[in-house]
């Protein structure tokens, strides 16, 4: 269960972005967050995230106040962050790797793993450094990244931006089978139609 | 430190220091102008503005100058910083300061030529058939991984440093048999090659600087995939770093090694201390350059914090503010056994520095980092929004 309770974030004093916001999400539940550009929706999932910080209020998982021990909640959180950059001199695969390594979920399957979910992904260069990638390449990896470590709350900013139709689809069914397994997704997009299937629930921007 | 060295030193005593600090100059200025120019993180701005051949010549030389201009502060150092007799042998003086002046801003220019022009070989033999014969003869025959793209500045580097220092040796025997100002006056020559072939006739520079920009671009993210030594390492090599950042670490070697060949440079850089204490120098000034050389490694840490290196968000995702600043100082720890043997064969040798400054740099060597990765941890902890 997510918690957010009376979320307000202004950048300047008097202008808020959104303002005593508040909203419960159960375990297992997808949420589009939809709305026009400037209206919020990035500065909504980046404090999700913790990547920014509310003016008031709070957001608790499990009982965790995500900004006040975030190490203990990021621990649970996969990411697709709404910029694209990623280490320019690692491999696709090493980033994985050190995704995984780092949430001591390492094992001997692991290398399967990286490129079973490379192969879904269609992403053939996952040897190559990442800085020689495509934004849509980028795009693929970050949502690798997000997805290996089967992590119960998948927090996502435009991930399907600069991915083809194809593409477009396979990331949507993997989110479906994430969502199976009980995760909760926050995820933004412009592809509406697309997602309608995933979605339980949507929050409309502006707030 | 050129101050506290020089300032008792007799004339002759100048000149000799000054050749030497001019070989290490042509050395330093062949290997590392490449790495200071491309890629280059303005080129988008550069495309955006449009700028002429001649404004971007003179960009070029005003980037790699305010590194290069240490040198010129070194030279003046040595030659003028007097305090036993400040107003003696001022022609002398004078004269070998404008010869070590005209001779790096020559050398500059000359490596700015022709690193500007690199760019179509290196895509010739990074991209051609020819070039992957080529790659495969060396794994082959060599054991070697090299990437045939490098090979063009590898040359330039070699034709650079050699053109330099024989110069210098040149110059140094014209000037026993004819003088010291027939010797000053060669490195008119050194700058007028330069002057030439980089502002008068370097045409399209704009075109070499986009070529060359571009597949630097390129080679320096490209995949080298099992060629390289890089791509080899585990993560369990890395017994030195405890178990909690040990993979944050590994990322960051693998990174830094793809992006410049630093193993090569911090050997340089003791090759440049070992010519310092070759001149058996005041022992206080030798801790210092130990003491700043030390330092200097910690610029491995500010390579590694880079956004292309270090994504804000991702660090936070993976790891705790603390855990990368005990990573990025742990990274560091790669340097110190290299640099305690090196200070140990130099006491051995010269007898500097001795256990007592070799501790002291040691921990200055240790706090820096730790310094220089808590300034990492600040700057990430200030760009949450």
């Amino acid at each position: 269960m997510i918690e957010i309770k009376n979320l307000t974030k202004q950048y300047k004093s008097g202008h808020p972005i959104f303002a005593d916001f508040t909203k419960s999400v159960r375990q297992g539940r997808a949420v589009g967050v939809v709305g026009p550009n400037g209206s919020g929706k990035t500065t909504f999932l980046r404090i999700l995230s913790v990547n920014s910080f509310p003016t008031e209020g709070s957001v608790k998982y499990k009982n965790i106040d995500i900004h006040k021990q975030p190490a203990e909640y990021l621990k649970y959180v996969g990411l697709v962050h709404d910029e694209e950059t990623l280490p320019d001199h690692l491999t696709a695969s090493e980033l994985l790797e050190w995704v995984l390594r780092n949430r001591n979920l390492w094992d001997a399957s692991s290398n399967k793993k990286i490129e079973d979910v490379f192969d879904q992904l269609s992403l053939d260069a996952r040897n190559e450094q990442i800085g020689t990638f495509s934004t849509g390449m980028k795009k693929k990896t970050q949502i690798a990244a997000a997805l290996i470590s089967n992590p119960e709350l998948l927090i996502m900013d435009e991930p399907l931006r600069g991915l083809d139709k194809e593409t477009r689809v396979v990331v949507m069914d993997l989110l479906k089978d994430v969502k199976s397994k009980n995760t909760t997704i926050f995820m933004s997009s412009h592809y509406v139609n697309e997602e309608n299937e995933l979605f339980d629930e949507m929050i409309q921007f502006p707030l | 430190m050129g101050v506290s060295w020089m300032h008792d030193a007799a004339i002759e005593e100048r000149v000799i220091t000054l050749r030497y600090l001019m070989l290490g100059a042509a050395g330093f200025i062949s290997f590392v102008t490449p790495y200071l120019l491309f890629p280059d993180s303005k080129s988008k701005l550069i495309q955006l503005g449009n700028i002429s051949g001649r404004k971007l010549i003179i960009y070029l030389f005003n980037r790699t100058f305010s590194y290069y201009l240490y040198f010129y502060l070194f030279i003046l150092a040595t030659l003028f910083a007097d305090s036993i007799s400040a107003g003696s042998d001022l022609f002398i003086k004078s004269a070998y300061s404008v010869y070590a002046l005209l001779f790096i801003t020559g050398l500059h220019c000359f490596a700015l030529y022709l690193y500007l022009k690199v760019g179509p070989q290196s895509q010739f033999w990074q991209e051609s058939e020819k070039g992957k014969e080529l790659r495969f003869k060396l794994a082959n025959y060599f054991k070697y991984p090299m990437d045939p793209g490098a090979i063009p500045s590898l040359v330039n580097t070699v034709v650079l440093a050699l053109f330099g220092m024989l110069f210098i040796i040149v110059s140094t025997i014209v000037g026993n048999s004819m003088g010291f100002v027939t010797e000053a006056a060669l490195s008119i020559v050194v700058f007028l090659i330069g002057g030439v072939v980089y502002i008068a006739r370097n045409r399209k520079p704009e075109r070499k600087y986009y070529h060359t920009n571009s597949f630097f671009s390129e080679f320096f993210g490209a995949s080298q995939g099992e060629d390289t030594i890089t791509a080899r390492r585990e993560v369990g090599q890395l017994w030195w770093v405890p178990s909690p950042i040990r993979v944050n670490v590994w990322q960051y070697l693998q990174q830094i090694d793809r992006k410049i060949p630093a193993g090569r440079a911090v050997a340089a850089g003791h090759v440049l201390v070992w010519l310092v204490a070759y001149q058996k120098p005041d022992i206080n000034f030798m801790v210092g350059i130990w003491t700043l050389f030390a330092i200097t490694h910690h610029l491995f840490i500010l390579l590694t914090m880079q956004r292309n290196f270090s994504p804000h968000w991702m660090l936070r995702w993976l790891s705790p503010i603390k855990n990368w600043v005990f990573s990025w100082f742990w990274m560091q720890v790669r340097w110190l056994l290299p640099l305690i043997i090196s200070m140990n064969a130099q006491l051995f040798v010269f007898g500097i520095p001795r256990s007592s400054d070799q501790l002291f740099i040691i921990v200055v060597y240790l706090l820096s980092a730790l310094a220089v990765a808590s300034v990492g941890g600040f700057r990430l902890k200030k760009s949450i929004l």
